[in-house]
């Protein structure tokens, strides 16, 4: 399969080492992105530091910082805030979806899903959140200050 | 610390517990609040004997009074706030009487028995009902009051005379005597009524609250079961659709070790979800079934034997695990082979779970000759018990947290945020079958982790209970 992605780098965070392996292998031999991993919302800060990735999938229940509060912090610090968000969550209660979409993250996604799924939402997530970027600017330039 | 598990949730314990939580709210509340009014009331004393220092001897020792009660009151305020209620409760009556008799006393043996004396003596009635309300017993009531009269009587009949009093012609006249004797029992009189009349509508109210309590306790474990369950298959079932599509997309051009790895991989996820499904529906089954097995003698050893090997496959690490095992070959109880291997691979897979790799797991099982500490006794005359202990040396047990161990659907918090599969039933099996072999299971642990967590199981020996066959129903 040929890749379709570019250089695309994704950083994946998930506790679960199984669903890690395989979606890493699925992202990178499907997808064609770069990827990288973490196991835990703290390890997937460190990441950050070393590579700036196009996009981030989050799993929210994880030890030590989970998925919301990674998404925070990413979205607090300007150098992060513009990357593009996935949730990737076995929490699929109503409430949860809620929290989900309030945090700020470009897509919400429930698990169980599949590799070719998920990676056509971190095209969607990608194209989104630049999209999103495109109308914030010209919010600015058009607002009255100007 | 010791958790005996199994008692601590029965309803009258409950209950005692509430009342004992009743008392120590109001322990702490009137200890402190007492204290600090006491500690302004001898700074006064103290004031007073520096301004004039030239009072009489016994109003001096009424000074010294308030002094020891607030000592006193200080101890009642301490040993509330450290759970020490029976000592609080002592403490804080102590104070009050000899707060409320040290100035009774030392103005009657100064000026002589007055109506200050008498007016003092109104507030005697306070002592009895602190004493009745904060133990919330009758006979402490009873044995106050005595004494308070008592108290009163010596202090009417054997104090000094106020010559310029009126109370002396009273005295005489033998009114003084009855009159304070009765208003002090008719307050007691009516704490005592109040507490009959209350006591079981607070009784009652408590058991509402206990059962109200259970029941939303039980809804919010049901709740969080349903979400664990959903979480726990939500992950094998994506890792098992991961690696399927990834077959399906990679298959005709993936090296043959690579497709070997992935097919592996789909058949692991696949047992995993497997032994989730049927741990669920076991918890289900048990419930209706635990009471209906049949009776045999069961040798613990091979039963142990079993339990290893089938713990080994499901649990990885287990096998670099030191299994410290001490079980004679020749101990058998009088039980079920299936319940005692399904308590015992329980048990070792969570000693195995709940600990890092490599520490030591230790089993060790002996005869209990007799009940020991009146544990389990299910009928007379007691059969002797084995006892099977299941130690690791992992993180423990919060104490704080034991109490919800044994339920269906409970899991500690810590390992609801860890990767540690689990769904809360392991334990609840493991008290469901050894109860319904008439044994009793409970556990130790200091909540220290490294210090672990040391499980007891104890079941009714073969040689002492199965010459009862008809036990087996």
């Amino acid at each position: 399969m040929s890749p379709v992605s570019g250089n695309l780098t994704i950083l994946l965070v998930d506790d679960d080492l199984r669903i890690l392996q395989i979606f890493a292998d699925a992202l990178a031999e499907i997808g064609g992105f770069r990827v990288l991993t973490a196991q835990n919302g703290l390890e997937g800060l460190e990441r950050l530091l070393d590579a700036r990735p196009d996009c981030v999938v989050i799993d929210v229940k994880m030890p030590q910082i989970d998925g919301y509060q990674m998404a925070r912090v990413l979205r607090g610090d300007p150098d992060t805030a513009d990357i593009p968000l996935v949730i990737l969550t076995a929490m699929a209660q109503e409430q949860d979806r809620f929290i989900g979409k309030a945090s700020g993250v470009d897509l919400y996604l429930t698990k169980p899903v599949k590799p070719t799924a998920l990676i056509a939402a971190i095209h969607q997530a990608i194209s989104l959140s630049a999209a999103d970027r495109v109308r914030r600017m010209r919010d600015l330039a058009e607002s009255p200050g100007n | 610390m010791s958790q005996n598990v199994p008692t601590a949730t029965r309803g009258e314990d409950m209950f005692l517990e509430i009342e004992r939580q009743r008392r120590l709210r109001l322990t702490r509340f009137l200890a402190p609040t007492f204290a600090v009014l006491l500690f302004f009331i001898a700074l006064g004393d103290g004031f007073a004997t520096i301004i004039n220092p030239h009072r009489p001897l016994l109003t001096l020792l009424g000074y010294l009074g308030t002094g020891i009660s607030f000592v006193l009151m200080v101890v009642a305020a301490y040993a509330a706030q450290r759970e020490r209620i029976n000592r609080a409760i002592l403490a804080l009556v102590m104070a009050t009487t000899i707060f409320i008799f040290s100035p009774s006393l030392g103005w009657t043996f100064s000026q002589g028995v007055d109506p200050t004396v008498m007016a003092g003596m109104m507030f005697y009635g306070v002592i009895i009902v602190l004493a009745g309300l904060l133990s919330g017993r009758a006979w402490v009531t009873v044995a106050t009051t005595l004494g308070v009269n008592a108290l009163s009587i010596f202090i009417l009949w054997y104090g000094p005379q106020n010559p310029d009093s009126s109370v002396v012609n009273a005295r005489e006249l033998g009114i003084y005597g009855p009159l304070v004797i009765g208003a002090q029992w008719g307050i007691a009189l009516i704490l005592l009524t109040t507490l009959e009349v209350f006591t079981p509508a607070f009784r009652e109210l408590g058991e509402v609250q206990i059962a109200y309590q259970r029941a939303q306790q039980l809804d919010e474990m049901k709740n969080q079961f349903i979400t664990n369950v959903n979480h726990e298959l939500r992950n094998p079932i994506m890792a098992l659709q991961g690696s399927l599509e990834m077959l399906l997309l990679t298959h005709d051009h993936a090296a043959p070790g690579r497709l070997k790895r992935m097919i592996e991989e789909a058949a692991r996820t696949g047992d995993d979800l497997q032994s989730l499904v049927e741990g669920i529906l076991d918890a289900r089954r048990i419930d209706l079934e635990a009471n209906h097995f049949t009776h045999e003698v069961v040798n613990v050893h091979a039963v142990l034997m079993t339990s290893v090997r089938l713990v080994s496959p499901r649990e990885q690490h287990v096998i670099e695990r030191d299994l410290r095992m001490h079980v004679p070959e020749d101990l058998t109880i009088w039980g079920n082979n299936l319940l005692l291997q399904e308590i015992l691979t329980n048990l070792l897979s969570n000693a195995v779970k709940y600990s890092p790799p490599g520490s030591p797991v230790e089993v060790t099982c002996f005869a209990v000759p007799t009940i020991g500490e009146g544990r389990a006794h299910r009928q007379a005359p007691s059969p002797a018990f084995v006892e099977i202990q299941v130690r690791d040396f992992g993180l423990g047990i919060p104490p704080e947290q034991a109490d919800l161990l044994f339920n269906r659907f409970a899991r500690l918090p810590r390992d609801l945020a860890s990767t540690t599969i689990g769904n809360g039933l392991g334990l609840y099996l493991c008290k469901a079958l050894t109860e319904a072999m008439g044994g009793t299971i409970w556990f130790d642990s200091t909540g220290v982790a490294g210090e672990g967590t040391l499980f007891h199981v104890r079941l009714p020996a073969a040689s002492a209970a199965s010459p009862s066959p008809t036990e087996s129903a």
